[in-house]
């Protein structure tokens, strides 16, 4: 049961502003280096040729970073600001496809007028001119492009979408809620979350990756996002995609997923949320799973509201958080 | 069955008039209805066990905010003293200026009431403004609320529905058709509203006792179903939890 806390239909996927955490710390056999842009909140990572590709949700800007290590604005200033719930909105993801840059641009900010970009894929060609690609979305967090195709997922219908570079869009799949044990909540209310009650919350869908011709989704788990509520599933590009197979369980609000040269899947956790505070300071962390999604080592932890993580090569990875951070993790020592 | 029926509706129309028995209030625009003193009847013994047992007490006279607080008087406080804003106060429905606030904690609604000189209502408060001296189901007697009355959810918990016209919250001064006696508005649905009670057993109650410590809500919400839309379902809640987008509050003034 869950009569208070409630749905929040609109909620989806919070990203309450980030204050500043502890900085993690680099494990044994690695060397971590931290860029801070202070007032940045750094959202989706992809890599463009020799440059680091990111966008930012606190000015609406996407950034180039190039061997200098200096960010470099481009293209316009999109849609940003805060959502009904508090949460930063703007152009979340942005990623080279062929000739033309694509960016995922959130829900329309408070306050705003609707515009043409909102909740949309869009694509920002040479010339510096925008075309949305497809609007129909509600919350497109998060996408890849495979095979001349985009496979977006939608963090409020919960849904992943699959769009073809004309605008036509299908819908692949949509996540029904997960039936969640009452144990997490209890400390919240003794009425509604008794021993061996159970509710429901929404499967978020925050993260894509494609591998191994499957489609790889990480739910965030929906509101409140109980600790260890998140999974990693995953779909045939091709094929009967009806039924999600389960490949990881027990993860703490997973926002981003990867994988590295050697096949294995990275997974960032976003955190720990406490019901009083939000999420808790220094309790992101990132994991890796061998092939067989059996055994997790945990690569980095002490993140503070992570988002993103991107395999550079194969000895360095970046990683994203909404306070301003920028992190490079590189491996040091053999494997 | 049908001679009492039509007294309880006489008395309904009769006390409804006197609903002027009320005051401008310190919150502009929701005034405080004035609550006689005398006997009432408080808990049940057909409902979960910690709403047992029923007993007959005598109140104090009270007086109670007409309607819940609405987003405009929360944000005038805020304005007012810096208190924090309602978590949902952007929200293009549940942050609208005529609907009751949510988003907000059990300090949050102290702080307002006591702001402008009131307090939360006890528990005991809430049953006698909710269920008049007889112990009645509802503010507007024992029929079932139906679409008319209260601003309610889905038929299994817990989603909201539009068919009594509202998918979430409704304007706090709504459904008069299931105002009480002393014509109070919306004291079952719409809202949860905290009181300011400590989660405990009822004296005689054979209730578990909690660990830790929890603040009650009453009154059910735009999505709560039948079962917890009465008068007497007791919400236990963490006090500082403010992310609820169906929780708010109403204030009262107690008669020394």
């Amino acid at each position: 049961m869950r009569p208070f806390y409630t749905l929040i239909v609109v909620t989806g996927f919070l990203l309450l502003a980030a204050g500043a955490g502890a900085e993690p710390t680099a494990p044994a056999g690695y060397r971590l280096e931290t860029f801070n842009t202070p007032g940045a909140a750094f959202a989706g990572l992809s890599r463009d040729a020799g440059g680091l590709l990111v966008s930012d949700l606190a000015s609406g800007r996407l950034y180039r970073r190039g061997a200098d290590g200096k960010l470099v604005a481009f293209g316009p200033i999109f849609p940003h600001g805060l959502d009904v719930i508090g949460d930063p909105t703007g152009p979340y993801h942005v990623v080279r496809a062929g000739d033309d840059l694509v960016i995922a641009q959130g829900w329309t900010p408070v306050g705003s007028k609707e515009g043409p970009f909102d909740h949309a894929l869009v694509a920002l060609d040479a010339a510096g001119q925008l075309r949305v690609i497809n609007s129909d979305f509600w919350n497109p967090f998060d996408f890849i492009v495979a095979g001349g195709s985009y496979y977006v997922v939608d963090a409020a219908r919960n849904s992943v979408e699959r769009v073809e570079p004309d605008g036509r869009k299908s819908t692949l799949l949509t996540f029904q809620r997960m039936g969640q044990a009452a144990t997490a909540l209890r400390s919240l209310s003794p009425t509604e979350f008794a021993e061996g009650n159970s509710y429901e919350a929404d499967a978020v869908p925050v993260g894509i990756a494609l591998h191994g011709g499957r489609l790889y989704v990480a739910l965030f788990g929906g509101f409140p996002f109980p600790a260890g509520a998140g999974k990693i599933v995953s779909i045939p590009e091709a094929g009967d995609r009806s039924t999600p197979q389960i490949d990881v369980e027990a993860l703490n609000a997973p926002v981003s997923i990867v994988f590295d040269k050697g096949g294995e899947m990275l997974v960032l956790e976003h955190g720990t949320y406490d019901q009083k505070d939000g999420f808790r300071k220094a309790s992101g962390r990132l994991l890796k799973f061998n092939k067989g999604g059996r055994e997790r080592k945990t690569i980095l932890e002490g993140l503070t509201r992570p988002v993103s993580v991107l395999v550079w090569d194969e000895r360095r990875i970046v990683i994203s958080e909404l306070g301003g951070n920028l992190y490079v993790l590189t491996r040091v020592s053999a494997r | 069955m049908w001679t009492s029926d039509i007294r309880a509706a006489v008395m309904v129309i009769a006390m409804t008039s006197r609903a002027v028995a009320a005051d401008v209030g310190p919150v502009v625009g929701n005034p405080l209805i004035e609550v006689p003193a005398g006997r009432f009847i408080f808990g049940r013994v057909d409902g979960p066990e910690n709403e047992r047992p029923r007993r007959e007490l005598e109140g104090q006279a009270f007086a109670i905010n007409r309607t819940e607080i609405t987003n405009r008087q929360y944000g005038l406080f805020v304005k007012e003293t810096g208190h924090r804003t309602a978590f949902y106060a952007n929200h293009p429905i549940l942050g609208l200026d005529d609907h009751p606030v949510v988003g907000v904690s059990w300090g949050d609604a102290d702080a307002f009431c006591r702001n402008y000189g009131l307090v939360l209502p006890t528990e005991q408060q809430y049953e006698r403004a909710a269920r008049g001296t007889q112990g009645s189901a509802f503010p507007w007697g024992d029929v079932p609320p139906g679409n008319t009355r209260a601003n309610s959810g889905a038929d299994v918990c817990c989603s909201g529905d539009a068919r009594d016209g509202y998918p979430m919250t409704a304007p706090a001064v709504s459904f008069a058709d299931g105002a009480s006696k002393e014509g109070v508005l919306n004291l079952v649905g719409n809202v949860w509203e905290w009181t300011r009670d400590v989660y405990a057993p009822y004296e005689g109650g054979t209730a578990a006792r909690s660990a830790g410590l929890y603040r009650v809500l009453r009154g059910g919400s735009w999505n709560s179903d039948k079962n917890h839309l009465t008068t007497t379902y007791r919400l236990a809640y963490d006090p500082e939890f403010r992310f609820s987008a169906n929780g708010g509050f109403r204030c009262v003034r107690s008669t020394p």
